[in-house]
């Protein structure tokens, strides 16, 4: 396998079949851009000096009359926590200028849409690891894609898997049925795919590994979706296409942006990801170049790259932070580059959606799941033969959850170093001898300088992305001129609540870091609320230190308290936040007043409208009673039949589904537990007749035996 | 005096049948056909007249109920799949994957009931069920391609 850098010209390794061999590349979708040395010298340039420059402000500031111990320790957390923000402020800069100027992110010529030279060459396969998700959604986010590739005329070159991981027997047999009626209605026989894993070891990362060791080898590529992932048929085929032109190309993610949900919460999240998603893709896609990252869905993957290079190790250790990798996207692209492919985040791919969980709560909850997976990356930061942009990566992954603690050891020791000052009578004459005393300096605005360089630096690229969508052609598919408000409206709910995912995320980590390890479960992708009481409960911590916090500020200083207050009040009324935002009633009021309006709202493209016709075609098809309808209905029976894989069960396993079957002829299937139905769905299930006459036949038998 | 013996000599073995044994052979070819989604008085004639040609080619405990269900569910299966094979013309239908997604594809196929009348009819000509059966024959995965997906090791670097 060929090494590649991002500066050096490459051999391209071959096509995984070797067929495309002698096929002329267009030069067209080439992924290739001047300057990428310059670029990434650019940004952390920029970085560090704006961190330096900060780091100074605030030396100045907090040491005007000599640094204490408590104030080296703020300068400190400040700086970390700057560099972070400056990170993402340059990314956002540059996002910018590539957005305005319209400019190619990776080229750096005109954004042009991409015209390909002829029908698609490669083999690709659609794959979507699932477990315990709702069949429905699943099944509908498959047909929407699958109809916007028949369109394209390119469904040849395409196939689709499902891959369930599923242990709810009820949903077992619900995904089954969906996938025959998928298949029947689509006349998709041959196209569409159903594998069930028997032991789902590994999580998403091993059922995608059984995938790979079983029937991945058939394909070139494959574009793994999550459960709530649709694709336009263009989008899907554009990135076959350059995957076919790029043969040096591991990985190539499209920007996937969240849609579909309607609760307040979850409309707020979209709108921002809309208007400055671009904004940070484009900046990202700039200076990362071949070295992107990959996110775990929506993007395309060459299979003989990933086999060869992306079974993951298991980290030595227990779980949390050893075993099995969780967050095993960030790993299989770093080892994709240490291998020597390259991995592509293109920001123009539009037509890429997911959903976004609806409220707060359910948000947290899978932030709490990426929080170990991602703390984990912090023993691959130091692992030896990843490239420096992968431990980047490693880092901003980490990071994402690390910088909350500390954020709030930051506030935490900026409210020690306060009380500290108060406390501290001041001295004219400090230490030495001196004719002269020594006046209090006044910092003040210093310190506004600070204050607004700061915020400044953590929301203006989200200001000018807002302000360039209100004043671009296209700014009524976001609201028209209530883009603005919408803006301002977002700036206020994400200012309360960055202090209480600041809390949860230190929770995260804390939790993490003493060994606490989270389940395995599917995400909420129901627009549900979340009732008062239950967010009262989830937050009741939060408000008693947002409380006691406030009480000490206002002992240590009334100014510092106000200083304090935007984070005081994010904690205090975390209840409210979280319960009216996960409002289904508000937030389509807010639909209803142009608020925060995205263009998939505004009009809505082909698949989306897809995905709702066909949800509300199976609105609420039945996921109840999976082992019922096996015994009732022959189709399901023998569907169910066909899909196990062949063996016989060992005698002690006969045995057990012997006295499980009479359980349920004689007390129902109510009787039976979750474990008990899935042990008599992985044989074939007896129809009803049969299970019946064994319980006859047991009677019969005990009835002779005791004449 | 085996079943066999009896057969050998010119016996029918429906004349040798006790009443038990003629519920428990309408029983599971009810349930055949059930499974089958039939009703239909012919076809289950057919598979009568098929589980008794295979009781009377048999030996068995006739008291032994267990054993015998087991036999006339194996004797049943082995009918429909020789069927099925005559039908289609393919040589796998007695595999168990196989021979359900057969039974999917005749139970879409005849949803309307056109072919219950076919149904085990060794004498009609069923080219048509044939089509009709691969228009609705379900896949559920392309041929399988082994390979194998070597974990990486975080010690040294990849070669």
């Amino acid at each position: 396998m060929n090494r590649t850098s991002d500066q050096q010209e490459t051999t391209m390794p071959d096509g995984p079949t070797g067929q495309f061999d002698g096929v002329a590349y267009d030069p067209a979708v080439k992924l290739r851009g001047p300057g990428v040395g310059a670029r990434r010298f650019f940004l952390f340039g920029a970085s560090l000096a704006a961190t330096a420059y900060a780091a100074w402000l605030m030396a100045d500031v907090l040491g005007a009359d000599q640094l204490t111990i408590m104030e080296m320790v703020v300068v400190t957390f400040f700086t970390i926590n700057f560099a972070w923000i400056s990170l993402s402020f340059f990314t956002g800069i540059v996002g910018l200028f590539l957005r305005g100027l319209k400019l190619d992110a990776i080229t750096l010529k005109r954004l042009k849409p991409i015209e390909r030279q002829g029908p698609l060459r490669s083999k690709n396969v659609v794959v979507i690891p699932v477990y315990n998700e709702d069949p429905n959604r699943v099944f509908a986010g498959l047909r929407a894609s699958y109809e916007s590739l028949a369109a394209t005329g390119e469904i040849d070159a395409f196939d689709f898997f499902v891959l369930s991981d599923t242990r709810d027997p009820d949903i077992w047999i619900a995904e089954e049925m969906a996938w025959a009626k998928a298949c029947t209605d689509l006349n998709a026989r041959g196209k569409i795919f159903f594998r069930r894993r028997t032991e789902n070891t590994e999580r998403k990362s091993g059922n995608l590994k059984e995938f790979c060791e079983t029937y991945a080898a058939n394909y070139d590529h494959m574009i793994v979706f999550d459960a709530d992932s649709v694709m336009s048929g263009e989008a899907m085929v554009n990135m076959a296409y350059l995957m076919e032109n790029n043969q040096d190309a591991g990985i190539i993610q499209s920007p996937p942006q969240p849609t579909g949900r309607q609760t307040l919460f979850a409309r707020i999240l979209q709108f921002i990801s809309r208007v400055h998603g671009p904004t940070m893709s484009a900046g990202l896609s700039f200076w990362c170049m071949g070295s992107s990252n990959y996110w775990g869905h929506n993007a395309i993957i060459r299979v003989k790259a990933f086999i060869e290079c992306c079974g993951l190790p298991v980290l030595s250790g227990k779980p949390p932070m050893g075993g099995h990798i969780l967050s095993h996207d960030f790993v299989e692209a770093a080892f994709m580059r240490k291998a020597g492919w390259r991995c592509w985040l293109i920001p123009q791919l539009e037509g890429s959606w997911e959903e976004l969980p609806p409220n707060l709560i359910d948000f947290a909850i899978r932030d709490r799941r990426w929080c170990q997976g991602n703390m984990q990356h912090a023993r691959l930061m130091v692992a030896p033969g990843f490239k420096p942009l992968s431990r980047l990566h490693f880092f901003m992954g980490v990071m994402s959850f690390g910088s909350s603690p500390l954020w709030l050891l930051l506030l935490l020791s900026s409210t020690v170093a306060t009380l500290q000052n108060t406390q501290l009578t001041y001295s004219f004459f400090p230490g030495h001898f001196t004719m002269f005393p020594q006046w209090p300096v006044d910092r003040s605005f210093e310190m506004l300088v600070l204050l607004i360089f700061t915020i400044g630096m953590l929301v203006l690229p989200k200001i000018i992305s807002i302000l360039m969508v209100c004043l671009g052609r296209d700014r009524k598919q976001y609201g028209g001129v209530m883009v603005l408000a919408s803006g301002v409206l977002e700036t206020l709910y994400s200012a309360l609540q960055a202090p209480i995912m600041m809390m949860l995320h230190a929770q995260f980590v804390f939790s993490v870091l003493t060994g606490n390890q989270v389940g395995w479960d599917a995400q909420e992708r129901d627009d549900a609320g979340v009732p008062f009481r239950a967010a009262l409960k989830t937050h009741r911590t939060i408000i008693v230190i947002g409380l006691i916090w406030g009480a000490i500020a206002i002992f240590v200083d009334t100014a510092f308290f106000w200083w304090l207050s935007p984070i005081l009040a994010g904690l205090v009324l975390s209840p409210w936040l979280t319960h009216y935002s996960s409002s289904l009633k508000i937030g389509k009021a807010a639909r209803r007043m142009k608020l925060f309006v995205t263009p998939e709202e505004y009009d809505s493209p082909d698949e989306l409208r897809a995905l709702d016709r066909i949800t509300a075609e199976n609105g609420g098809g039945d996921v109840k009673d999976g082992l019922l309808r096996l015994i009732e209905d022959p189709y399901a029976n023998a569907l169910h039949s066909a899909l196990l894989p062949t063996r016989k069960p060992d005698a002690r396993t006969g045995i057990e589904i012997g006295i499980i079957y009479e359980k349920l002829a004689r007390l129902g299937i109510e009787s039976l537990t979750r474990d008990e139905k899935l042990l008599i769905l992985s044989w074939p299930v007896k129809p009803l007749d049969q299970i019946m006459a064994g319980r006859d036949a047991h009677a019969a038998q005990k009835t002779n035996e005791s004449s | 005096m085996t079943d066999l013996t009896f057969a050998s000599q010119g016996y029918s073995y429906a004349a040798f049948e006790s009443a038990a044994m003629t519920r428990l052979i309408e029983d599971t070819a009810r349930a055949w056909l059930r499974s089958f989604g039939l009703t239909n008085a012919s076809a289950n004639q057919r598979l009568v007249t098929a589980l008794r040609d295979a009781l009377a080619q048999d030996s068995f405990a006739a008291n032994d109920r267990t054993n015998m269900q087991d036999l006339l569910d194996q004797a049943a299966h082995d009918a429909i799949a020789g069927w099925f094979e005559q039908v289609t013309g393919q040589h796998d239908c007695y595999r168990s994957t196989a021979f359900s997604m057969l039974r999917c594809a005749f139970l879409s196929a005849n949803r309307d009931g056109i072919w219950s009348e076919h149904f085990l009819d060794q004498e009609r000509k069923n080219n048509d069920l044939a089509i009709a059966l691969s228009v609705q024959m379900m896949l559920p995965t392309p041929s399988l391609k082994s390979c194998e997906m070597p974990r990486q090791t975080l010690e040294r670097e990849a070669s």
